[in-house]
Parts: structure tokens; C-alpha cells; sequence
């Protein structure tokens, strides 16, 4: 439906999370306390936008996704123990590695559609699990640590920047041809192939760009960390926390992951300061409601609902 | 170089691992292959199950064998509130599941797994339970045995044999069968879908249960709130291997598994053993997709 504004549209949905960013760029100015929480805000909303391309975009619920936030975390660890002193070397050093994993793991799992390739994908990270576990190099049950100086505006800044280029690509990825072979091939592969997507090579390269992301923001959460444990990195509770938060927000859209990482650290604080331990499991339940009840999450509610606003909001 | 009575141990103790794991591997397969959805949560029925077992030994000195017949009672009960709770409202009406349902009740399972292994942490502690209980060992020519693992073993392998006879000699059960091969046909032959259904999930999750409790014999480590989600995935693997739907292969293919985690164990560490079981899944998907059963 072409109206008066059309011309101006496209570019409506990318303004929300931007205003939003563009106020989170100033939370360092509140002290060094806010800045650090913040911080872990993004991290973790960095990793659901990384999810969201190939789980939201192309439609593969990837599960395996937290085994490239390890690689990525692992290649961090071992960068700043052993070859350089700089944070921003490692993030890149980490967003290569996971996606140099990718390539691989995509041919091999990508072939598979649906439930099979969510169990292979599982699957593949919980073997990974077991491997890594056994590795001498990598620290083998007990991990790797290391010692960085106190840069809180640094890591502030490069998680900040993960985020925009993420919101900026998710949608520019859901425009023009691109977006309408994504959201072709994710409702239905057969008719994609049939009408002349490449579709091997779409998800493909998704996968690689969503695992780039997911490595890089795996790498700033060691940094955060400032040591990487199989049993943090590997945990698949993180690939769900992932889900949990474009789930709730809205999988596929450029606004939902931000909303959800939102609403679930503000679940997350009220919980852990009530009653500790206890977040996973109205996590895991929220999960499942939504998912359930509101499968469009957030921002499909909204369109749904409130018809001017839902053209806006994406 | 490994002996080979110690090969020969193992191979034992993996085919009793396998009647087990097929019990449990067996009760996912009858929802995936009825309902057309994997349900995540199956590790965490698991874990009761073997929960259970563990509490009736603490308060009552049960043994877990004994504690099979309380699982299956309350696993059938669960299995009906998950089917009512859940599933229902996604497949009412439908014929087959479309990819957003597959989709939205996996993430649901998924996080209704989360749930079951968090609440059971918080209620139960993180910490590692053994159940202390040990019928003695025999000796079969050179292969020493615990009486406990045979028995599970002959349990799982009933259980199985039951549930066959069930499913193939009954009205109720061919017409499981029959909705695994097509809905349209159960329908015109005025059975109602919907009793089928939240059934299978019943038999399926009290199959869990009961496993649940015959595993703790094998659980090594002790049980634990998030021990379920191990065996969960490794009757993914299982039922790849053997086939949707298909018990023999199910069957076949749990004693495959069994058999290779338990030998595989002499060669390298748990950790790779547990790998390799799990990388099993990805030649086979690649080779027979379908499953090794005609």
C-alpha cells in the first residue's frame, strides 16, 4: 500500500532504537556504577541482536548459538594472555574466530531445517562442551584468566557500537530484495528455492554474519569478566537467555531485542534482589507464556493492537 | 592395550544402559511421532522421575526399582497437565503441525525446561544426590555384574515389552499407531484426536518417569536438577538414529548408544565419550536421515 509517507517510512522503524541508543550513549556521564550495569545491559542485548539475524531474520532457531560467544570469548582469553594487550584486538580477534567456526558449522547443520537442525545445533555445542573440557591449551575444565587495567568507558563504548551496527544491519537486512528473500525463505525454504533465492547461500552468510557478531560480543563479555569457564561460556542457559530476549521483544525486528533485554534485566534485578537463584526460573517461564501465548512477542502485540504506531515501530 | 574381560564388561553394561536409555528415548519418540513437536523438557520429567526415586528411598528406604510403578502413576498425571497446559492450545484443530507451531513449541518446552531445573535447584539444591542402595554383584564366568544393573536392565526391557504389547494388541494403542500414519483416517474412523493425543503424552511422559527412576543406577556422578538435559539430548540422537515414530528402531538405537558411550569410556575420558555419542547424530542425519529401521 503506497500512501503519502512512503517515502519517508523505511526509515521510520530504524528511529526508535536509535533515540534509545542515543540517550544509552550518555548513562557513562552517571558514574562509573550505572556504566558498568549498563554495560552488561548491552552485552547481553548484543548477543540477542547477533541470535536474531539468523534465528529471527532467516528463521533457524540456532541453539548452538552460545558455542561462538565461547569461541569468541576463548579466542579474547587467549589473545590478551598471550599475544597482545589490547581489548579491541581480542574483540576482533574473537569476532574472527567465531566466524571462521561458522562457515563449517553452517554447511555441515544449515542443510537441516526446523526441529532437526535446532536438535543438531544442540547437540554439536554440547559436544563441543565435552571436547573443549579436555583441551590442556584451553584450560581444559578450569579455564583461562587474565588481568586488564580498569577501562569501564572503553568496554562502554565498544559493546555501544556492537549494538548500533547491529540494529543499523538488522535493518538494512530487512529492506528490498534482502529482506523479502529472508522473510520468504524463512516462512517457507521450498517455495524460496523454487522461485530463485539462493537459499544455501543466504543462510549461509547470515549465519556467518550473525556468528561474527555473536564471537565479538562473546569476546566483551570475557572482557567484563576478565576470565572465561567452560561452565559460563558453554552454558546453553545463555543460547536461551538469548532466545528469551528477542522472543520477548519480538523475533525479527530491529526494535525487539532492545526492549527485551530491557524488560528482562529489570525482571532480572527485581528477582535477584528478592530472592536470589530464583530469575531462571521466571525466565524460563516467561519463555514459555510468551511463546505460547504471544508468539509475535512485544512488538507484535503492538502492531497488532495499535495500528499507526505498528507502522512505525519494527 | 585394554583387556578384553573389560571389553566384554563393558559391552554388558552398555547393552543394560541402552534398555534403559530406550525407555526413556521411547517416551520422547511417542509424542514426537503422535504430536509431530519435540518437547524439550523431557530431561526435566527425567529428573523427577529419578527425584522421586530418591525421596522414597531417603524417607521410606524404597529401592528405586521399586519406586518404577509411583513414577508411571505420577508421570501419566503430568503427562496430561503438560498436554492440557501447553500443547493443546497450539494444536487443537490442526491436522499437522505447521513450522511457527513446531517453532513456538519448542522455545516453549525450552523454556518450561528452564523452569522444571531451576525450581527443582531451588527446591530441592543444586547439589549432587546418590541413592544409597546396592543389591550385591554376581559373577557370570569371568564378568563380574551388579545385581542392581541387571534388574534395571530386565525392568526397562519389560517396560518396553508391555508398552509394544499395548500399542500393537489394543484399540487404543493401534489407534496411536494409526494417528502417527494419519490423522485424516483416526478421524473418519470416529476416534477422537484429541483423547489420542494427550494420552500418548501421558504414556510418553510416564515412560520418562520410569526411566527416571531405573537411571539413577546408572548415574554415576549422583543426580542433580540439571542432570535430566543430558539424557534429553542423547534420545534426540537416539531417535534420529533409529527413527520418528519407530520403536525397534528406538530400541536398536539406544542399545547402539549405550553400547558406545559405555566402550568408548575405556579408550578416552567421559567428557569425549559423552562427544562422541553425541556426534553420532550428525552422519546419520547425513546418511539415513530417515532413521537405521525399515
Amino acid at each position: 500500500m503506497i500512501t503519502d509517507h512512503a517515502a519517508i517510512k523505511p526509515y521510520m522503524s530504524l528511529l526508535p532504537p536509535v533515540v534509545v541508543m542515543a540517550v544509552l550513549s550518555t548513562m557513562p556521564l552517571f558514574g562509573v556504577v550505572v556504566n558498568v550495569y549498563i554495560a552488561q545491559v548491552l552485552i547481553f542485548t548484543s548477543l540477542a541482536y547477533s541470535l536474531n539475524f539468523i534465528a529471527g531474520l532467516a528463521g533457524y532457531l540456532d541453539f548452538g548459538h552460545v558455542l561462538f560467544m565461547a569461541a569468541g570469548a576463548y579466542a579474547f582469553a587467549l589473545t590478551l594472555s598471550q599475544l597482545s594487550s589490547l581489548p579491541i584486538a581480542g574483540v576482533v580477534f574473537g569476532g574472527l574466530m567465531a566466524a571462521l567456526f561458522a562457515f563449517p558449522f553452517g554447511l555441515l547443520t544449515l542443510r537441516f531445517r526446523g526441529l532437526i537442525f535446532a536438535l543438531a545445533s544442540t547437540v554439536l555445542a554440547l559436544a563441543v562442551e565435552d571436547i573443549v573440557t579436555s583441551i590442556p591449551q584451553l584450560g581444559q575444565g578450569g579455564g583461562l584468566f587474565f588481568s586488564l587495567p580498569f577501562h569501564p568507558m572503553e568496554l562502554y563504548y565498544t559493546v555501544w557500537c556492537l549494538v548500533l551496527v547491529q540494529i543499523v544491519l538488522t535493518w538494512w537486512f530487512k529492506r528490498g530484495r534482502l529482506g523479502y528473500a529472508l522473510k520468504t525463505m524463512s516462512s517457507d525454504e521450498s517455495v524460496a528455492k523454487a522461485i530463485g533465492i539462493g537459499t544455501t547461500r543466504l543462510k549461509v552468510s547470515i549465519l556467518v554474519v550473525s556468528e561474527l557478531f555473536a564471537g565479538m560480543s562473546g569476546a566483551v563479555f570475557t572482557w567484563s569478566t576478565l576470565g572465561v569457564h567452560p561452565d559460563i561460556v558453554l552454558n546453553l542457559s545463555y543460547s536461551l537467555e538469548m532466545l528469551a530476549i528477542i522472543l520477548i521483544g519480538g523475533m525479527g525486528t530491529t526494535f525487539g531485542p532492545l526492549i527485551g533485554s530491557g524488560i528482562l534485566f529489570l525482571i532480572y534485578d527485581y528477582f535477584i534482589a528478592s530472592f536470589t537463584g530464583s530469575e531462571l526460573i521466571f525466565e524460563g517461564l516467561a519463555v514459555a507464556v510468551v511463546a505460547i501465548a504471544f508468539p509475535g512477542g512485544i512488538i507484535g502485540e503492538v502492531k497488532k493492537r495499535f495500528e499507526r504506531l505498528g507502522e512505525v515501530i519494527d | 592395550m585394554v583387556s578384553i574381560e573389560l571389553f566384554v564388561l563393558d559391552l554388558v553394561l552398555g547393552l543394560l544402559l541402552g534398555g534403559v536409555l530406550a525407555t526413556l528415548a521411547y517416551g520422547l519418540n511417542l509424542i514426537w511421532g503422535v504430536l509431530g513437536i519435540v518437547n524439550v523438557a523431557h530431561g526435566e520429567f527425567i529428573m523427577l522421575g529419578a527425584y522421586i526415586a530418591y525421596f522414597l528411598n531417603l524417607f521410606y528406604g524404597m529401592n528405586p526399582l521399586i519406586s518404577v510403578p509411583v513414577d508411571a502413576v505420577v508421570g501419566f498425571g503430568m503427562g496430561y497437565l503438560l498436554y492440557y497446559s501447553v500443547f493443546h492450545h497450539q494444536l487443537k484443530g490442526k491436522e499437522t503441525v505447521s513450522s511457527d507451531v513446531e517453532v513456538s513449541t519448542l522455545l516453549a518446552t525450552f523454556g518450561l525446561s528452564l523452569f522444571g531445573a531451576n525450581l527443582a535447584a531451588f527446591a530441592f539444591t543444586p547439589n549432587d544426590v546418590g541413592i544409597n542402595w546396592s543389591a550385591g554383584f554376581f559373577n557370570i564366568g569371568f564378568i563380574r555384574l551388579s545385581v542392581a544393573s541387571l534388574f534395571d536392565g530386565a525392568i526397562a526391557i519389560a517396560i518396553m515389552l508391555i508398552v509394544h504389547a499395548y500399542l500393537t494388541r489394543t484399540y487404543t494403542g493401534t489407534a496411536i499407531r494409526g494417528f502417527m500414519q494419519d490423522v485424516t483416517a483416526i478421524k473418519l474412523m470416529g476416534i477422537n484426536p484429541i483423547g489420542i493425543v494427550s494420552l500418548a503424552t501421558a504414556i510418553g511422559i510416564g515412560l520418562a518417569m520410569m526411566g527416571g527412576a531405573l537411571i539413577t543406577v546408572y548415574a554415576s556422578g549422583g543426580i542433580n536438577p540439571y542432570f535430566g538435559d543430558y539424557y534429553a539430548f542423547v534420545c534426540f540422537v537416539i531417535i534420529v538414529l533409529g527413527g520418528k515414530g519407530k520403536m525397534v528402531g528406538t530400541f536398536v538405537g539406544a542399545l547402539i548408544i549405550g553400547v558406545v558411550t559405555d566402550v568408548a569410556q575405556l579408550f578416552v575420558p567421559l567428557n569425549v565419550a559423552q562427544a562422541i555419542a553425541f556426534l553420532i547424530l550428525i552422519p546419520t542425519l547425513l546418511i539415513v536421515p530417515e532413521g537405521i529401521a525399515r
